[in-house]
């Protein structure tokens, strides 16, 4: 160790000893997280895993926020890919493996739900048991159009021509979004699944094999620029910053109660977003303390703007918020709305 | 235009330029020399060290490592029998062949040249294609893939030289093991047999790490002997051999450009993975060739056909990667991501925004294919000494790195344990007279295949083949499989 190193250990063991004075002065606060909690994790090896290979989305944010966890605890993060089942395996093992606080998981949340809701073959946890963390990223949803097709929604639906939407697989942010636009919307629909990734299912409009996406706000934004593609609607309850003048589809339409449940559903499900678990039954005071060193990082101006920098995004939730909207997804919905879920998802614009 | 190719040119001569791409040449070549180990890895590995770079600077880094790794990848499917990256499993074929005939310095030779040169073709072809690039690639879709797809299933019997039944049983096992793990469309798995692994089906990497390493390294083992034969009289060891090498491909420049021609198209195309190129181009170079039975004991076209088909294949897949941000080839696709890293937003409009970048992209690749090339050819010298290693020694080396080469492929220890199931199966179709190009050939294909046929009947209905691009590739394909047999079908066709 160096000397600077050893300096610099000093240096926050001072801070911490400082840091439990004032925990043991504050006992008047409600379960008060004093900075001693948080030595169990100094000097541990702490798991950061994600679901993908290196290099995607999830792998370069856990990368851009291990640092930061790192500097906080005093722990070593290490990121580890587990790419399988489309981040299905690595949610699998997680939930399987020890509640010590020292394995957590960068997870694509909206996913992680849907798959549970229509029952995937293969999913092995149940979010409403997990450890949630907080949210680091929700982001709203474009539609997008062949430059061919009338230049707003409302043209578009009056037209009743067939729209042929693109997407990976039936439940992939692309297509569960495209058949509850479907839905809500009564639109002439077909959702062709079978491209490699969203961005093949974006060439696919581009080039007029199909008329439709549904997509990432960011993403969306992109293929629109040159006029391949063309944005007809904002998918979310308020306008994107990208494009304020481009209308939501609660401006849009005067959407009957039914029509509103189906996109409030699916924005529901937005509203957990990537973000950060760990398995079930994580003891209290760890999972507090857990969760209180990721509000810290995903609230920390400096990290929001080097963030920012590299255009990862960060919209912070907390852990409780986002327990409420997961028990409403998965525990509330009548038996009947669920299978006409199911149906709609997985099987009713197929062809 | 022209400015913005002197402009280009200009910003890489800079000594921070060179200085990138000469630090990042060796990284890629150590990586590529390790087996199991990809392109894919070395993007991954090496973008979090362009943070903060500019973007020219970063690029010049990463492609210069990545045109190397394809370079070590072919090194050690020539001189060991073990395929560095997927793609360089068509080059064993009859590169190996060659080194066990003594010849690895010819072969390191042929391939460094082919390698060059077709990635040299690549980059002048983005170069002339980068004003027309969008109109090109919107004009290739799903159905343009699936007949690509089946050009590839047609070649299967073609690689199963001498016998193509043996050959066709093999490219059938390798579709069927597509099958496992999730459907390409539906997303349901299939075979999974309630086994979270198997929930993506057999992995690639293992299958063919195991199928082509594994029986090598057992037979070096077993023989305890070196791999070149040394009961034969042996040239000696000079850099003359891998001269003489290169400048076989100056003779065979048909095999040449049709297979650069052929991998820069592959490339284009975003849904073709790179896998297919090298095995396409090999089956094509076999075709069109006058003595094809003389594939696979060591024919230099057989290394010439894959390698350049190879490399050229990456400046087509650089094609719609800056033409509409849309990764032609997996590592493409972290490409894509350093672009960001490095402040640069791919998409439609990369093209009228940074001109100069994409040409000075292309010039790149270029300089990194020739220069990794420059810098094998110093270190062959090294490497054919490898061939006369004793086996004893060698295969516990060998067995190491490709577990550690699997193993960091996807972080999985099940994937290592499938190389020693995979290399099990290599061992008995080696034995009993299978071809195992053609499994792993198959293996990728079915996915391919599945998936747009599928796509396109969904898109256009049943006369998706209708389209002129997609006649086009049926019709070449036919030529190309007909050629052999072109006279005594020209005969009947006169008679009748």
């Amino acid at each position: 160790m160096s000397c600077i190193d050893l300096h610099c250990r000093l240096g926050r063991r001072s801070v911490l000893a400082l840091g439990l004075a004032a925990g043991i002065a504050a006992v008047a606060q409600p379960a008060p997280v004093g900075a001693a909690e948080g030595d169990w994790l100094k000097g541990q090896t702490v798991r950061l895993v994600v679901g993908y290979s290196p290099g995607g989305g999830y792998d370069s944010y856990a990368r851009m926020l291990a640092p930061h966890f790192e500097k906080r605890t005093g722990a070593t993060v290490i990121v580890e890919n587990k790419p399988g089942g489309g981040g299905m395996t690595a949610t699998n093992q997680l939930v399987r493996g020890k509640p010590d606080g020292l394995t957590m998981q960068v997870l694509n949340g909206e996913s992680a739900i849907m798959w549970q809701l229509v029952q995937q073959t293969g999913v092995a946890y149940d979010m409403t048991k997990v450890s949630l963390l907080g949210r680091i990223q929700e982001e709203p949803h474009f539609m997008l159009v062949h430059p061919s097709l009338p230049d707003t929604l409302k043209e578009i639906v009056a037209s009743g021509k067939k729209l042929k939407f693109t997407a990976t697989r039936r439940i992939d942010n692309l297509g569960d979004y495209a058949a509850v636009m479907c839905e809500a919307l009564k639109l002439n629909c077909q959702i062709i699944t079978g491209y490699k990734g969203s961005k093949e299912a974006g060439l696919a409009v581009m080039n007029g094999e199909a008329d439709a996406l549904t997509i990432s706000e960011s993403s969306g934004f992109n293929y629109a620029q040159g006029g391949k593609t063309k944005i007809v609607a904002t998918i979310s309850h308020k306008r994107s910053e990208l494009m304020p003048n481009m209308p939501t589809v609660y401006e849009m339409f005067n959407l009957t109660p039914d029509q509103k449940w189906w996109i409030d559903f699916r924005l529901g499900v937005k509203a957990i977003g990537r973000c950060i678990i760990g398995p079930p039954g994580i003891p209290a005071d760890k999972l507090a303390y857990l969760q209180k060193v990721w509000k810290e990082v995903l609230t920390d101006p400096a990290v929001i703007a080097e963030g920012k920098k590299t255009r990862h995004e960060l919209d912070y939730e907390a852990p409780d918020k986002m327990k409420g909207t997961v028990r409403d997804l998965l525990e509330t919905l009548p038996a009947d709305k669920l299978e006409n879920v199911r149906e709609v998802l997985g099987k009713k614009y197929a062809s | 235009m022209l400015d913005a190719f002197i402009s280009a040119a200009g910003q890489l001569v800079s000594p921070t330029v060179l200085g990138a791409m000469l630090f990042g040449l060796p990284l890629g070549l150590i990586i590529g020399l390790l087996p199991g180990l990809s392109g894919i890895t070395a993007f991954a590995f090496l973008i979090p060290f362009t943070f903060g770079m500019s973007p020219i600077v970063g690029l010049a880094f990463l492609l210069a490592a990545y045109a190397a790794v394809s370079q070590g990848g072919s090194m050690t499917a020539i001189v060991l029998g073990v395929p560095g990256e997927v793609p360089n499993a068509a080059t064993v074929i009859d590169g190996y062949q060659m080194t066990k005939q003594g010849r690895a310095g010819e072969a390191i030779g042929a391939a460094l040249m082919a390698s060059a040169l077709g990635g040299l073709f690549g980059c002048v072809l983005l170069v002339i294609l980068i004003p027309v690039l969008q109109p090109i690639i919107l004009s290739f879709a799903s159905p343009e893939n699936f007949f690509l797809g089946l050009a590839g299933i047609a070649f299967i019997a073609v690689l199963g030289s001498g016998a193509p039944v043996k050959g066709l049983i093999a490219g059938t096992l390798g579709i069927f093991m597509s099958l496992f793990g999730y459907s390409p469309t539906e997303g349901i798995p299939r075979f999974w047999l309630g086994i979270d692994y198997m929930l993506d089906g057999f992995r690639l990497v293992p299958l063919a790490m195991g199928l082509f390493a594994v029986p090598e390294i057992l037979a070096l083992m077993t023989s305890g002997r070196t791999i070149a034969r040394t009961d034969t009289v042996m040239e000696p060891i000079s850099l003359r051999q891998v001269v003489r090498g290169g400048l076989a491909v100056f003779s065979h420049l048909g095999v040449f450009f049709r297979s650069s021609a052929l991998g820069s198209v592959i490339g284009i195309m975003p849904g073709v993975g790179g896998a297919t190129a090298p095995f396409v181009a090999y089956a094509a170079a076999k075709q069109t060739a006058r003595n094809p039975e003389s594939f696979g004991t060591g024919n230099i076209e057989g290394v010439i056909a894959p390698e350049s088909s190879s490399n050229a294949k990456e400046g087509g897949a650089l094609v719609p990667t800056l033409a509409l941000g849309i990764p032609g080839s997996a590592s493409m696709a972290l490409m894509l991501g350093a672009f960001i890293v490095l402040g640069l937003q791919p998409g439609p409009e990369f093209l009228v925004k940074h001109m100069d970048l994409a040409f000075g992209l292309a010039m790149i690749l270029a300089i990194g294919n020739v220069g990794s090339s420059v810098m094998m050819f110093l270190l062959s010298k090294f490497l054919i000494y490898i061939t006369r290693v004793p086996g004893q020694v060698l295969a516990p080396i060998l067995l190491v790195l490709i577990m550690i080469g699997t193993y960091s492929a996807e972080n999985s220890p099940v994937d290592v344990l499938f190389v020693f199931i995979f290399g099990a199966l290599g061992v008995a179709m080696y034995r009993l007279g299978y071809n195992r190009p053609a499994l792993l050939l198959g293996f990728v294909l079915g996915e391919l295949i599945e998936r747009y046929y599928q796509v396109s009947m969904n898109a256009y209905g049943g006369l998706f083949f209708l389209r002129p691009i997609s006649i086009s590739i049926i019709v070449l394909a036919l030529i190309c499989l007909l050629w052999p047999n072109r006279k005594r079908l020209m005969l009947k066709w006169r008679s009748a």
